[in-house]
């Protein structure tokens, strides 16, 4: 599966360039470079307390970083710089996240949940209220395509019949897809992921790895291909559905390639099983 | 019996007033965590921009009527949320990320620089205001006494029913309701879903003077009176309404003030008139000792 597509060169989705986040004292991220080809699934691995988790981040405008650049490359051709903006002008540049735990609206219906990911195309149909106020045609039109999209995610990750339940009620599982279907909502350039896969059974993660495969070839629903960046540490799905891996360490990267590559080497095995070198 | 009845319907017309700007309250609590302390002059100031709005339709004689007292109101919501709006952007929004504490003493700050304002543009006097709305339907008659649901507790009870009807609305359907719910759960991520959070704050905060703008304006009618300190206590018993029907939650600010506005009357009525805000903040007292979450309010259980 993994092999399904090798992206051409140039075609970047997402470029990170000397990377840094420093806390206090503590430099979390030193100089990480990487990228993501349009159309790929690329992880980001490391042992614990590697820079992972800050890395994301700093990509989804959670942290401004120290220093570095990241660029976002949509399919238009536009560049929009991640590290300037703020929480949701980050959203809106084209890019979604979920975290390690969940936060789905919990009170909040499951279709809601899906709905409010759309909100910004909603707001502009309507004309930021005043014709929802007014009940115009537009509306209406708007709502109820927001509404389509959302049955489609729900008919993809198998919740259609839970649309009207409250989200805070779905089994773990479930609620891990939920939030995966909000963040396609936004109709995103780059999904991330962090740790997609923690706490699942190996049913529901062999039921994830479909899913995000769907997601990277557009098969899921009806929105186009969309490039992936995940935090992972099942090796097992890594392994599998990722089309390029990048390795942190100690905040800095290690290696990167395909699986199979990095999966031999030698710096990698050396992180993750504690020997005593540095690469 | 009749008595009894005539002042059942005082009380929910006065409960009303108090439950329109509870809702105030407990919306900005929901989404922001902060009780805004200034909600009850924006409700004296909606009370003024009526009067103002009423005196000069008086002078060109337009007074009178159904129409211009929905034209008074359509004033004073638009002024009054001006003003909501305005306090929000100055005095809240650079406080956000600050302390706790900050947002709320700056709110008690906002509060006396509007009665300050109030006071010295509009004169500390009482202003007098003569009955626009005389008479009223007879309900019941026991001997002497006549049950008289008067057209200004009509107007009272049905103008804040239409609000609070497309307010319910409002939040519950539309797509800005659905964002001002989802940043009460988690503002941050509401963020990352692109929705503009500052713009929706700003928005409860218009929604909420507004919604004070018709309590104050409803209470002017009601009363006649209106001066520059009137807010202070209005507005805490309100808060006191949001508290007992659980802060944080809609229809528990607009029971809560059905609830206060009835055990006032009620105590003036059959007690004693001078210890009546005694009891209502009783109230207060004995909630938030013996129910905390208020009557329709949900417990917060921190994950850990």
């Amino acid at each position: 599966m993994s092999a399904a597509l090798q992206p051409a060169a140039g075609t970047e989705i997402l470029e990170v360039k000397s990377l840094s986040m420093r806390f206090g004292g503590l430099l979390a991220v030193d100089g990480v470079d990487f990228q993501v080809q349009r159309g790929s699934i690329t992880a980001l691995i490391g042992p614990n307390g590697a820079g992972k988790t800050t890395v994301f981040n700093c990509i989804t405008g959670f942290y401004r970083p120290t220093a570095g650049q990241i660029r976002l490359r949509r399919a238009d051709g536009s560049v929009a710089a991640l590290q300037t903006l703020k929480d949701h002008r980050i959203a809106r540049a084209g890019v979604a996240r979920t975290f390690q735990n969940i936060r789905l609206f919990a009170g909040m219906t499951v279709l809601e949940n899906l709905l409010i990911a759309q909100h910004i195309k909603l707001q502009k149909a309507t004309g930021f209220g005043i014709g929802a106020m007014l009940g115009l045609s537009g509306y209406r039109a708007a709502e109820a395509e927001a509404i389509d999209r959302a049955a489609e995610w729900l008919r993809a990750i198998g919740l259609l019949d839970r649309a009207d339940d409250i989200a805070g009620g779905l089994p773990y599982g479930a609620q891990r897809r939920l939030e995966i279907a909000r963040a396609m909502c936004t109709m995103p350039a780059l999904l991330c992921l962090d740790e997609p896969a923690a706490g699942l059974n190996p049913r529901e993660s062999d039921d994830l790895a479909k899913l995000l495969v769907s997601i990277r070839d557009g098969t899921a629903t009806a929105s186009p291909p969309t490039s992936v960046l995940l935090i992972e540490h099942d090796m097992g799905i890594v392994m599998r559905i990722s089309d390029h891996v990048v390795v942190l360490d100690h905040g800095r990267k290690i290696a990167e390639g395909p699986p199979d590559q990095v999966r031999n080497d030698r710096h990698v095995i050396a992180a993750y099983l504690g020997e005593d070198e540095e690469g | 019996m009749a008595y009894a009845l005539q002042q059942l319907i005082n009380g929910i017309s006065l409960g009303m007033i108090y439950g329109l700007i509870a809702v105030g309250y407990t919306m900005v609590y929901g989404i922001i965590g902060m009780i805004n302390f200034a909600h009850g002059d924006i409700f004296m100031v909606g009370a003024f921009i009526a009067l103002i709005a009423i005196l000069s339709l008086m002078s060109s004689d337009l007074m009178g009527g159904p129409a211009a007292i929905l034209l008074v109101l359509a004033i004073s919501m638009a002024f009054t949320a001006l003003y909501g709006w305005t306090v929000e952007r100055i005095a809240y929004r650079p406080l956000r990320g600050s302390f706790r504490l900050a947002p709320l003493i700056s709110a008690i700050g906002m509060s006396i620089v509007l009665q300050n304002f109030v006071q010295v543009s509009q004169g500390a006097r009482v202003k007098p205001l003569e009955p626009q709305l005389r008479g009223g339907v007879e309900l019941m008659r026991d001997g002497d006494f006549v049950v008289q649901l008067s057209y200004m507790q009509i107007l009272i009870i049905v103008s804040t029913l239409a609000v609070l009807a497309v307010f319910t609305w409002l939040v519950t359907q539309t797509a800005l309701g659905r964002a001002m719910r989802a940043c009460e759960q988690d503002r941050r991520m509401a963020s990352l879903l692109g929705i503009n959070t500052d713009r929706t704050i700003s928005l409860a905060f218009v929604i909420g003077a507004a919604l004070a703008a018709v309590a104050g304006t409803l209470y002017l009618l009601r009363y006649g009176i209106a001066d520059f300190f009137m807010g202070f206590i209005v507005g805490v018993k309100a808060f006191t309404a949001a508290v007992l029907g659980g802060i944080g939650s809609l229809p528990g600010a607009v029971l809560g003030g059905l609830l206060i506005g009835l055990i006032e009357t009620f105590w003036s009525a059959y007690f004693s008139v001078q210890y009546k805000d005694v009891a209502a903040f009783s109230i207060l007292a004995l909630t938030l000792v013996f129910l905390p979450t208020g009557l329709l309010g949900r417990q917060e259980i921190e994950k850990v």
